[in-house]
């Protein structure tokens, strides 16, 4: 009785705070007002609950338009005095010039009173979890978004480096180029690097990019080898960039990097010759085709004397006696009756051991050799 | 005598080429009235070579076909109601002759071959509450494929050691199984004729108990089956890990007889040592109980023999 009661005090408290605690409130804290096509704006949303709302999430996944592109960059959510309030960070990517609205929408859910009832019984066959669900439009925000013919937009740096300036013909020579900063670097196009009179390898950029309000911060490192037989200048590389920090359009770009190639390796001045003025070294080079004919001498004899040996064959079963009575027994035991007149022979000692193994060895056949 | 002898085997081998152990083995076997073991894998002619010296010797020759749903009554014969004199009267089965033929004795079960047990030992068979005494000679030849071959049933120690020779029947040499072959295509075979009759066979057997053997030959004997049950005593330590039992004095007894025949056919008024050696496995490899170990190894009788044979002292 008093666990029933108990329990249903625990689904009254339950539904009640799903009845009385649904309350809560969307406003938006930050929003840019005007922004440049690809530049990346954060709008802050924030959903207070006059409740601590243990019984209810949010499903925020804003979409993205023709005109602008959005997801969530953070989301925060924490209880102050008692009143959970989440927080999100939409990042907003314009994509096209003019006035944009952002009008978003978020799906808040609420356990349902079943599925509350399920896991409080510690019923096992639940399927899934059941919810109330409820749309709420997020307030709107217009934004005034301008033209960019920029290739990219941030806070950007521009660096290229080379290993060394002076090179032999045909030695490689590494050219980095670095882009760093905060903007829209998942934008960055590979450089295409033509120089006449040299041969260029680039690799692909290596991009060591995190999310932030910007966009993206971090470095865009693209390496290139060049090879060439005269000298050449590294012409500047350029970036057209609109700088978020100034407000203003601007061209990033590198000096240009003279090279200078030199004469090129001798293949015969790659190895050191050898010296033959030195007795020493004649005596090591004497001796070391010395080892090798005497190598091809000695296997040469070894296998004709390996085809020459004599062949091992296995004793004949009967050589093992060292009487002729034991011979008789052999031979008996054998059970070949060819072996009779010499059984009998052996034992009215008409023959020797010896006379005996002699006739034996004559007759002797591949079956009668012992294994 | 000898050219009795002579004329068995050139009767045998208008049928049967080679396999001349084969055949001096049925001889001993006839001579000593002991009972023989053939082995060998099918096509060896070992029902042929029976059968020929059955005809040979003129005697009474039946032969059971051995199977799995052989009864013991298919063999010995049974009681019958006889309705005409209201009473049961006794079927005498093929056992009733002087060679029997057991052709694939290990394809039958147990109980078949046990029927034979009193039959070969004591050559008198129990029909109801009646024994009948079989006509001398008897003897049973039996065939069976090594047991290594599918559907046997191996013999027991007990039926194992009433047959007096275990002999092996190898494949016949190039030449022999050419001669095998013409022959048999040509469609020409010569007719085997009896050459003895029951009274010569009586002879052959007292000539036989006539040759001697002496007393230091006789004790070389008893000391080679000794050897199988005390190796130790010979110097044979190492293989008496290899042996459960060792020969039963079933093997004495046969022996003495056996190497009286070997002799005899050799054409000896006494044994030698020789003698022994050339029976001696084939008296001994079947009643030789080996170890696990043994088994476990591949050592086989044979080779027990051999190493015993060359541990005893020889006379």
């Amino acid at each position: 009785m008093k666990r029933s009661l108990g329990r249903a005090v625990l689904v009254w408290l339950i539904l009640g705070a799903a009845v009385w605690g649904a309350a809560y409130r969307w406003s938006l804290l930050e929003s840019p007002r005007t922004l440049r096509v690809g530049e990346a704006g954060v709008i802050r949303y924030e959903c207070a609950f006059e409740t601590s709302a243990a019984d209810y999430t949010i499903d925020f996944k804003p979409q993205s338009t023709d005109s602008y592109k959005a997801e969530v960059l953070t989301q925060r959510d924490r209880v102050t005095s008692g009143k959970r309030i989440q927080t999100f960070d939409v990042l907003i990517t314009p994509q096209k010039a003019g006035e944009i609205d952002v009008r978003l929408s978020a799906l808040v859910r609420h356990t349902t009173f079943a599925s509350i009832e399920n896991a409080t019984i510690g019923r096992d066959n639940v399927k899934r979890y059941d919810f109330n669900d409820e749309t709420a439009h997020l307030p709107p925000v217009r934004i005034r978004v301008g033209e960019n013919t920029a290739d990219l937009t941030g806070t950007l740096t521009l660096e290229a480096s080379v290993d060394k300036t002076m090179v032999r013909a045909y030695e490689p020579l590494h050219l980095s180029l670095y882009v760093r900063g905060a903007g829209n670097l998942e934008k960055f196009i590979p450089y295409e690097l033509n120089i006449t009179g040299v041969k260029v390898f680039a690799e692909a950029p290596q991009k060591n990019l995190t999310p932030s309000r910007e966009g993206f911060e971090g470095e865009i490192r693209q390496e290139f080898a060049l090879v060439a037989e005269e000298s050449f200048v590294i012409p500047p590389f350029e970036l057209k960039v609109f700088d978020t920090a100034q407000r203003q359009m601007k061209t990033i770009k590198t000096s240009p990097v003279r090279v200078e190639v030199g004469e090129g390796y001798e293949p015969q001045t790659l190895l050191d010759p050898p010296d033959l003025s030195d007795t020493a070294t004649l005596k090591r080079y004497a001796l070391y085709v010395a080892l090798v004919v005497l190598g091809v001498v000695l296997s040469e004899a070894v296998r004709r004397l390996w085809k020459l040996r004599p062949r091992r064959r296995g004793k004949p079963f009967w050589d093992e006696a060292k009487t002729s009575k034991e011979l008789a027994m052999l031979l008996a035991l054998s059970g070949e009756k060819r072996y009779d007149p010499l059984i009998a022979a052996l034992e009215a000692g008409r023959v020797t051991l010896r006379e005996a193994k002699n006739k034996l060895s004559t007759l002797q056949t591949p079956n009668e050799v012992s294994k | 005598m000898n050219a009795m002898i002579n004329q068995i085997r050139s009767e045998v081998s208008k049928v049967v080429v080679g396999q001349e152990k084969m055949i001096d083995g049925l001889l001993i076997g006839l001579l000593c009235e002991g009972h023989i073991l053939i082995e060998g894998i099918p096509g060896l002619a070992k029902t042929t070579t029976v059968k020929a010296l059955s005809q040979t010797l003129g005697l009474g020759f039946k032969r059971v076909q051995f199977t799995p749903d052989l009864l013991p009554s298919d063999i010995l014969g049974a009681e019958v109601y006889d309705p005409q004199n209201n009473a049961f009267k006794i079927k005498k089965g093929p056992i009733f002759t002087n060679l029997l033929l057991a052709d694939e004795i290990n394809r039958a079960p147990a109980k078949v071959q046990s029927a034979l047990l009193e039959v070969m030992q004591e050559r008198q068979v129990t029909l109801g509450d009646e024994s009948f005494k079989l006509t001398p000679p008897f003897l049973v030849m039996a065939t069976q494929n090594p047991i290594e071959n599918e559907g046997v049933y191996p013999l027991p120690e007990a039926q194992l050691d009433r047959f007096m020779l275990k002999i092996k029947v190898g494949y016949n040499t190039p030449e022999e199984e050419l001669s095998i072959a013409r022959r048999v295509a040509s469609g020409v075979s010569e007719a085997i004729e009896a050459v003895m009759d029951a009274q010569a066979l009586i002879d052959l057997k007292e000539a036989v108990k006539k040759v001697h053997i002496d007393e230091e030959v006789e004790r070389y004997m008893i000391d080679l089956v000794t050897a199988t049950r005390e190796p130790e005593r010979y110097g044979l330590g190492e293989i008496k890990r290899y042996l459960q039992f060792g020969a039963s004095p079933r093997v004495s007894i046969d022996m003495f007889k056996a190497v009286r025949a070997v002799a005899f056919l050799k054409g000896k008024e006494f044994v030698t040592p020789s003698d022994i050696a050339t029976i001696l496995q084939e008296l001994m490899r079947h009643r030789i109980v080996l170890s696990y170990e043994a088994e476990a190894e591949g050592v086989t009788t044979d080779e027990l023999i051999g190493k015993i044979i060359k541990a005893v002292p020889i006379p």
